[in-house]
């Protein structure tokens, strides 16, 4: 973990319409150079969170900090710094799409040829160049997810929020975002992605969060997922093999009487856990990786296991 | 307020480019072009028994003041239509998270899109003032008298606006954006109606509606009180749309 601040600071920052809970109060970090996979069933109250932390919602309760600064002391810093697509990109259908990345630019605050150069790489980039002078009213859902991406980039933000934005791409054009968002993330930007395909989020993301019913129920980096193992020995020899792994682990929990899991220390192999069991007497009935994979977490907290557990 | 004259630029640009407010403006000239020609026809088939007058009304009472008149009455109809789509359409369309996104206050947002169309609506105010300036050359125009018939048109403009613009902002269907602008412009023009009727509240209506502060522009007589009432109405619609609009980041 890097002790670079955040770039952008949810402190138990919830919203509350008429009367109604939509977003608990919820607290998370994200550091330039991350990618956070925002997952949730509909009506888990992502795009809220997502619309707080783009600058256009204020908190009911609870701030949203960008870059250390509250945004709703400062909007002027989302138009700045925060580039924002939401679901189904919406354009003005008169305008082309020059014309409409020109009415983005100006609107953020760019002109003249910072704003011309702007533009015309994220045509090329985006594959869009050949559609400048086509009406966005036009255009297919693929295209205009392109422009709105387009839009969105133009003023090169430190903070993307895009909901969606695989949205009727074909694969080409889908790995062509993702080349770009790395591109991205690598200069420094962190990058929150609401998506349901989680295919995506394993491929793209440094970081998932699980939202259910307007509350966080899930924050981890992807990355951490496969060190935690599941340890099946002989009924009544989860303390002995408890023993025997510590040297091995970082942590062990006892699930059941026989089953144990166990997070290894940095640098242990998995491959010792069953010579050292062997070795201790312990009959070995199982070994497998603990942690769930991401669709396995996401179905138990969407199901409400994780829920109720917590 | 840096982000009014982008905003703007941007609005102008779409306003221009639709084919529904050409399409309007078309038909409303159509029709005053013809109304023109036929109070044309009736002041010329008149000409014998006005020199017989002292102090007869002329060319700008009988064609021109009217002609801005009748402008006012189609106003009523014009300004909802055209205004509904400022906020309600955004809305429904989601482009109004994308502006809010931009960080731009709810009163960047709200002045831009009101000086846009209020600019084409002058325009087409410009066009109208052009039927009967066609024919200064053959006529003697009073001009003092059609610049404070053109200033009052050009108030209740923005005025109509203003309160179109506000029923925008509080739904999310242009229809019927433009239905409650319809019942507010009609409950201001009908005050004076009302206004007439002997009741303790006559002279508030009087004074709240829309035709006793036009009447007097039509006539030549500009008239600060007036000025204040459509700078007042105009100002409290704008506000109420503000306000909605910063409470829709803030609450909704």
């Amino acid at each position: 973990m890097s002790s670079a601040p955040a770039r952008l600071a949810l402190h138990a920052a919830a919203r509350i319409r008429a009367g109604r809970t939509v977003l608990s109060p919820l607290t998370l970090g994200l550091r330039g150079g991350e990618v956070l996979g925002l997952l949730g069933v509909n009506g888990a109250g992502k795009s809220t969170a997502l619309m707080l932390m783009a600058g256009v919602l204020a908190p009911t309760a609870g701030r949203v900090e960008l870059d250390g600064v509250d945004l709703s002391e400062s909007p002027r810093r989302a138009r700045d710094h925060i580039g924002y697509l939401p679901e189904q990109a919406p354009l003005w259908p008169e305008l082309s799409v020059r014309e409409q990345l020109d009415a983005h630019g100006r609107l953020r605050g760019l002109r003249g040829t910072a704003l011309s150069a702007a533009r015309d790489a994220l045509l090329e980039r985006l594959d869009l160049a050949p559609l400048r002078w086509r009406l966005c009213g036009l255009l297919s859902l693929g295209q205009r997810q392109r422009v709105g991406l387009a839009c969105a980039l133009l003023h090169g933000p430190g903070l993307l929020v895009l909901d969606e934005p695989g949205n009727g791409l074909d694969p080409l054009q889908a790995e062509r975002l993702r080349a770009l968002l790395r591109a991205h993330a690598a200069d420094g930007a962190a990058i929150v992605i609401s998506t349901h395909l989680l295919a995506e989020v394993e491929t793209q993301c440094t970081r998932v969060a699980i939202l259910h019913e307007g509350a966080l129920r899930h924050d981890e980096p992807l990355h951490m997922r496969a060190d935690a193992w599941s340890v099946t020995v002989q009924p009544g020899g989860s303390e002995r093999a408890r023993a025997v792994l510590a040297p091995l682990a970082q942590a062990i929990a006892i699930e059941e009487d026989a089953r144990l899991r166990v997070r290894l220390r940095a640098g242990a192999d998995v491959a010792a856990i069953a010579p050292a069991l062997l070795a201790a007497g312990v009959a070995l009935h199982g070994l497998e990786p603990a942690a769930h994979t991401l669709a396995q977490t996401f179905a138990r907290i969407a199901g409400g296991a994780e829920a109720r557990a917590t | 307020m840096s982000a009014v004259p982008a905003l703007l630029r941007v609005e102008l640009r779409r306003l221009l480019l639709r084919p529904w407010p050409w399409v309007l403006a078309a038909a409303v000239l159509g029709w005053l072009g013809w109304n023109l020609l036929l109070a044309l026809g009736a002041f010329l088939k008149a000409q014998a028994h006005l020199a017989t007058l002292p102090a007869a009304p002329g060319y700008t009472d009988i064609v021109a003041v009217p002609l801005l008149a009748q402008f006012a009455e189609i106003a009523l109809l014009l300004t909802p239509i055209l205004s509904m789509q400022t906020l309600a359409g955004e809305r429904r369309a989601g482009t109004l998270p994308l502006l809010l996104a931009q960080g731009l206050p709810a009163a960047a947002i709200v002045l831009g899109k009101y000086l846009a169309q209020l600019l084409w609506l002058w325009l087409l105010l410009a066009l109208v003032l052009l039927l009967p300036l066609l024919l200064a050359p053959a006529t003697h125009l009073d001009y003092g008298k059609l610049a404070a018939a053109t200033l009052g048109l050009a108030l209740l403009l923005a005025a109509l606006l203003a309160v179109g613009v506000a029923a925008s902002a509080f739904t999310r269907q242009p229809v019927l954006a433009a239905a409650l602008a319809l019942a507010v412009t009609l409950a201001l023009w009908a005050g004076a109606a009302q206004g007439r009727a002997p009741q303790l509240s006559a002279p508030l209506l009087r004074w709240l509606s829309l035709p006793t502060h036009l009447q007097p522009m039509l006539r030549g007589l500009v008239a600060t009180q007036d000025l204040a009432y459509f700078g007042i109405l105009i100002a409290l619609a704008l506000g109420l749309a503000i306000q909605r609009l910063a409470r829709e980041r803030a609450l909704d």
